[in-house]
């Protein structure tokens, strides 16, 4: 009885240990964001003496921060939008529907999405300047739901192949054709498996940085990820705006957490192993 | 007659739109890559040059370089493979609060790696909040320049990236302890086992397979996934100590113009990670 104790204090001064190592950096932007930069050279790990909402002012007043953050709302909604309805489509198609080459098809989607992004951006950039689309937010759209796809169809299939036949073969026997079947029983099923998946999508629009630095060159296009990137060299000297800009880029995905951590996590973990 | 034909087409209209858009991201680019990287453009004409891309990028001490600090990279992995297990173990014995430890340790899953890259790089400049706290420690010679010391960059980035990926582990790994028969355990406890004997014992072998997918994962993440973390902490400095294979071709690309250089970097990072998705889908199948 006593060993056990002992072993449970330990445990808990592990995990305290490892929770202050996991909070440090976020309490660490987060305080200073909040000081001067005054304070903040004198006073980097104290909370602030003098609380000031300053830094969050110029953020959006020296910067065009709300545009930026504007633009990755429109791309993280329109890609994890279209990402689901396709995967929808072709998730009923692999989990419910008999054709020729479906598990082929399937089995060589799946692979796809381990392919590092960096090597496909010079082939991918040629393609968008074909179609006219340089510069554009259609262009980066595309290329999101292109490679969030694979998993997301992943998701999906697997979802609904644990939906029975039975509810599909009842709404056949209705009148319904397969159509109707998924507009009327497998979408409304499926709401947990689009829910789980989306967040997963959203979440990494939302953080990514390389196709939109690579895509998104025009000043007014830039995606949050970039502009704060791009902030670290152009407001060096004032840490504290900079430290604004990065809370106010980390709120929503913590938001997402707080609300959701549930279908985010089961998304995370569905999506590299197999159930 | 009409009416059976439409049914036979539709499950592929209800995945063309995947095929198109897959076609036109990855599939083409993919085989884009491989073509041009025998080719090179010279007076704005393509013309065929064999291996000759392949040779040069083979002779360039940077691509030996990337591929050696890629290779260092997947020594996280081991890292990872056991942190994880031994928080996860440490959870699964239900300590008091054990939901809350679990919720915070995978926040940094999900934070954004160029937030992430900037915070630390703060944290871990010369003049940073770690060195003040080391020289209040009074350990004022251990204050370094963690991401501009060439002999300390690449170290303070793995820990950057062990500490952002750390919470993926925890999570998976304790999610399938869950799953264990408690009653191998409490039979151990009758045997009188100790707890490292427990988990050598019963918890490694029934996580096992996880630990596999785990490791292969975590293998193509190094590989394929760290361009953001040398991005934005160090550009692949000091002195190419921190450059990788992603961040060569991006550099060689929208740095040097080296296009079908670049490519053919890719066509060998491609390769490599083409080895490890073989192995995880190998791994997937067995599990069937």
């Amino acid at each position: 009885m006593k060993r056990k104790r002992g072993r449970g204090i330990t445990s808990q001064v592990l995990m305290i240990s490892l929770v202050i190592v996991i909070i440090f950096p976020l309490y660490f932007m987060t305080v200073n964001s909040f000081k001067t930069h005054e304070e903040y050279v004198n006073n980097m790990i104290g909370i602030p003496k003098a609380f000031t909402m300053q830094n969050y002012i110029d953020a959006f007043q020296g910067k065009p921060f709300g545009q930026w953050f504007l633009n990755s709302l429109i791309l993280t909604a329109a890609a994890a939008f279209f990402t689901g309805i396709v995967a929808l489509l072709a998730g009923y198609a692999f989990a419910k529907m008999k054709f020729r080459g479906r598990e082929l098809l399937f089995g060589m989607i799946v692979p796809l999405m381990s392919v590092p992004p960096v090597a496909m951006i010079i082939p991918q950039f040629r393609i968008i300047k074909i179609m006219g689309l340089v510069n554009t937010r259609i262009s980066v759209i595309l290329i999101y739901v292109g490679i969030m796809l694979p998993m997301t169809i992943y998701l999906m299939r697997n979802f609904m192949k644990t939906v029975p036949d039975s509810l599909l073969d009842a709404a056949k026997i209705d009148g319904c054709n397969s159509k109707k079947a998924l507009l009327f029983v497998m979408v409304p099923l499926s709401v947990p498996a689009l829910i789980t998946s989306s967040l997963v999508n959203i979440v990494w629009v939302w953080n990514e940085l390389l196709i939109s630095l690579v895509f998104l060159q025009k000043e007014s296009l830039r995606t949050l990820m970039v502009g704060i990137t791009l902030f670290k060299g152009r407001f060096t000297l004032n840490i504290p705006v900079i430290m604004a800009g990065l809370v106010i880029a980390t709120v929503p995905i913590v938001i997402i957490y707080i609300f959701a951590q549930k279908y985010l996590v089961e998304g995370m973990l569905a999506g590299s192993v197999k159930e | 007659m009409k009416k059976r034909k439409v049914k036979n087409i539709s499950p592929y209209v209800y995945i063309l739109p995947t095929f198109i858009i897959l076609l036109l991201v990855i599939v083409v680019p993919i085989i884009y890559v491989i073509v041009q990287s025998f080719y090179t453009t010279i007076a704005d004409e393509n013309v065929f040059v064999g291996l000759r891309n392949y040779k040069l990028a083979v002779k360039d001490e940077l691509l030996w370089i990337a591929i050696k600090n890629n290779l260092k990279l997947f020594l996280c992995v081991p890292i990872l493979t056991v942190i994880s297990l031994a928080i996860a173990s440490v959870l699964y014995n239900k300590i008091r609060g054990w939901r809350f430890y679990r919720s915070v340790i995978f926040i940094p899953y999900i934070l954004a790696i160029p937030v992430v890259g900037i915070v630390f790089s703060y944290l871990l400049q010369y003049n940073g909040v770690f060195n003040s706290i080391l020289r209040a420690a009074g350990l004022e010679n251990m204050a370094l320049d963690w991401l501009g010391d060439p002999k300390l960059a690449f170290p303070s980035v793995a820990v950057v990236i062990i500490w952002k990926q750390i919470g993926f582990g925890v999570v998976l790994f304790l999610a399938r302890m869950m799953s264990i028969d408690r009653s191998l355990y409490e039979s151990a406890d009758v045997d009188g086992a100790t707890w490292f004997q427990k988990f050598m014992h019963i918890t490694i072998p029934q996580t096992k397979t996880i630990i596999e997918f785990y490791v292969i994962i975590t293998l193509i993440e190094m590989l394929s996934w760290v361009f953001n973390f040398i991005y934005v902490m160090t550009a692949g400095g000091p002195g190419n100590k921190t450059l990788v294979l992603e961040y060569l071709i991006y550099k060689k690309s929208f740095g040097g113009g080296d296009f079908n250089i670049a490519m053919a970097i890719s066509v060998i990072l491609l390769i490599l990670a083409s080895i490890l998705i073989a192995v995880h889908q190998v791994v997937m199948r067995k599990e069937d």
